[in-house]
């Protein structure tokens, strides 16, 4: 075969493989012509198009034709032409070809039929091979064109999930994973509505333009079909497709703590391409494995939690035994991270800082009640029971491993700058910062507190004692930061600071 | 709309990529090898070239140099791969215009990607 009837690279498509399948059909000195409904050519007389389509052109439309007009060398259309008849035109039945949907071919080749071609048979044959490699060929590219359009798919699918799970481990609250797993849902599935119908009750409403939520009641829903699906969903637990107000929707249960399922419901309407197994399956893995993040992430939650509460309540246990001294761990580990938070200590650091004061007198609960509330003058003998607690709390606390960041803080709070504190009498430069932080915290309370032996000092005097104390006995730096940041909490959030200190802004009017 | 050349030299993906710029109504040529994809950014000036970079004859990394050192860059560059290396690739390869995607990509974004490339103005491509 000559060169001509090889397809280049760029003709690789319906219409360019057409021509090659027509050229090759034809001779070297012929031209050819692909008319398509859409659009007629001059290239082939009217009158034979009619002839070739038994006088209706629209059945091209309908049926599709193939129509091979050949002419010797040297001779006039016009003879071609008589009696308005197609005369020496050669039919051939075609199968309907569909190309983007659309019923094509017809073809029409002018020029030299070679000699050896000349009885009408012949042509004919050749007409009929023509049009049959043509079809053949236009299926083939529709076909490798309908694969190409599956890959694409396939590969916007797989980058939105790799997307999806190199996002979803930057998220820890449940909140925003649900949020990140139904924005995705919506465009891997293409769907027009995604909603999430919860047991509870209400239903959250995806805008899959621009990803943000409403929430509605979904007995709400008009459609009196919908809720009866979506109420059948969250019963049985099972993807369904349903069809209904002529859109087609696809319900998936998603699962939620304590055997709860929310389902989750998305459409495309009615025209749109229909849902398929592949689709049950990505939603279907997507929505456990998402389900599952999210609650973990809201167990996690939960157990944190708890675990705050019941340090809380253990910690609010010991502070009344020493009955003057309610809330004084709580407001010495808020002040804590108050001040660690301005002196630029880390975000997780500040956790382990707020925890360390929150624990910081935890040892008491091994000294007398009657010692720590003695109205008097304490004993050598008690004041050094009273001078067990650090290193008591230390003991208690340093068997539980996550806690080891904060031991250091607890074992220190009573070291003093100067070396003349306790347990160990560590000097300033020897002493752990987040002690040294504890430390200004807790005597600024203790002034700042009704003790047994004394009334509660104003605000204003508590900052001027801990002052003096700064060099000597406190961190002069750290009491520094503290007195500032304490002075920005009073401005910034009076009503919070009224609270924590009651008696002392009382004793400031007296 | 841009013109466009894809040099590609697996025969599927190339088709699956014309497939689909075409679609977006840009005008494309395709190039099985850097060498024709070299002919073909000199005779046709496309305002963007999409290219593989393990190809026969001359690669995708051969051909930007080539072009390059000819100053006949074209003004956006998409370079597609699925080397395990495209990070390091994106990095070597660096300068104004120029995109690396790893395979498979994401046809939205090649397409967002090719219209925002079309549609800067040339005198930003210079900064
Ligand atoms: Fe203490």
């Amino acid at each position: 075969m000559e060169s001509y009837c090889h397809p280049r690279q760029e003709t690789l498509n319906g219409p360019g493989m057409m021509q090659v399948a027509a050229s090759c059909a034809g001779g070297p000195k012929q031209s050819l012509t692909i008319v398509r409904p859409d659009e007629p050519s001059a290239a082939v007389p009217l009158h034979c198009l009619r002839t070739c389509l038994n006088g209706d052109p629209s059945s091209l439309h309908k049926a599709g034709c193939a129509w091979l007009r050949s002419t010797r060398s040297g001779s006039a259309d016009s003879t071609l032409l008589r009696n308005g008849k197609c005369d020496k035109g050669y039919l051939a039945d075609a199968e309907p070809v569909t190309l983007h949907g659309r019923h094509v071919l017809l073809l029409s080749v002018d020029g030299t039929i070679p000699p050896e071609m000349a009885r009408p048979a012949d042509i004919e044959e050749r007409v009929e091979n023509t049009s049959d490699m043509a079809v053949r060929l236009a299926r083939a590219v529709e076909d490798s064109e309908r694969l190409a359009e599956e890959v694409l798919q396939n590969y916007e699918q797989l980058s939105l999930l790799f997307d999806f799970t190199s996002q979803i481990a930057e998220v820890t609250e449940p909140e925003q994973i649900e949020r990140l797993l139904m924005n995705r849902m919506a465009r891997l599935l293409n769907v027009e509505t995604l909603e999430v119908v919860s047991s509870r009750g209400e239903t959250h409403v995806l805008d899959v333009a621009d990803g943000t939520t409403t929430a509605r009641h979904w007995r709400d829903e008009p459609d009196a079909q919908y809720t009866a699906f979506a109420e059948q969903a969250l019963l049985t637990h099972s993807v369904t497709v349903k069809s209904a107000n002529d859109r087609s929707y696809l319900l998936c249960p998603l699962p939620r703590l304590q055997d709860q399922h929310d389902v989750v419901v998305v459409s495309r309407p009615s025209g749109a391409p229909e849902f398929i197994s592949g689709d049950l399956q990505m939603v279907g893995s997507l929505l456990t494995f998402g389900g599952n993040l999210i609650n973990n992430s809201e167990l996690h939650g939960h157990l944190r939690q708890m675990s705050i509460e019941a340090t809380r309540a253990l910690v609010s246990a010991i502070d009344k035994k020493d009955h003057y001294t309610s809330g004084h761990s709580e407001r010495v580990g808020f002040m804590s991270r108050m001040t660690g938070e301005a002196l630029g200590v880390t975000v997780d650091q500040l956790d382990h800082l707020e925890w360390s004061g929150l624990l910081h007198d935890i040892g008491k609960i091994g000294v007398a009640e009657d010692i720590l509330n003695k109205p008097g003058k304490l004993t050598d003998v008690e004041f050094d029971q009273i001078k067990a607690h650090p290193r008591m709390g230390y003991e208690i606390l340093k068997p539980i491993e996550s806690l080891q960041p904060i031991l250091a803080g607890v074992l220190h709070h009573h070291e003093n700058a100067d070396g003349s504190g306790y347990p160990d009498g560590l000097e300033l430069k020897d002493t752990p910062l987040f002690a040294r932080i504890i430390h200004v915290a807790d005597v600024f309370d203790a002034l700042s507190s009704t003790r047994s032996y004394r009334k509660a000092f104003s605000v204003e005097r508590s900052i001027e004692i801990i002052q003096e104390m700064a060099g000597a006995k406190l961190d002069a730096e750290i009491t520094a930061t503290f007195t500032a940041a304490l002075h920005g909490l009073r401005e910034s959030r009076p009503e919070e600071f009224a609270s924590m200190f009651p008696i002392a802004l009382e004793e400031e009017l007296v | 709309m841009s013109r466009v050349v894809v040099a590609e030299d697996d025969a599927h993906i190339r088709r699956v990529i014309c497939l689909w710029l075409r679609r977006q109504g840009h005008e494309v040529f395709e190039a099985s090898n850097g060498r024709v994809a070299l002919d073909m950014v000199l005779e046709h000036e496309p305002r963007i070239l999409v290219t593989d970079v393990n190809m026969p004859l001359m690669d995708g990394i051969e051909l930007l140099k080539e072009l390059t050192e000819r100053d006949c860059s074209p003004h956006g560059i998409v370079v597609l791969t699925n080397r395990w290396d495209h990070r390091e690739i994106g990095e070597q390869l660096a300068g104004p215009g120029m995109h690396v995607m790893p395979k498979p990509f994401s046809p939205t974004r090649l397409a967002e990607l090719i219209d925002q490339l079309g549609s800067e103005a040339p005198e930003e491509a210079s900064t």
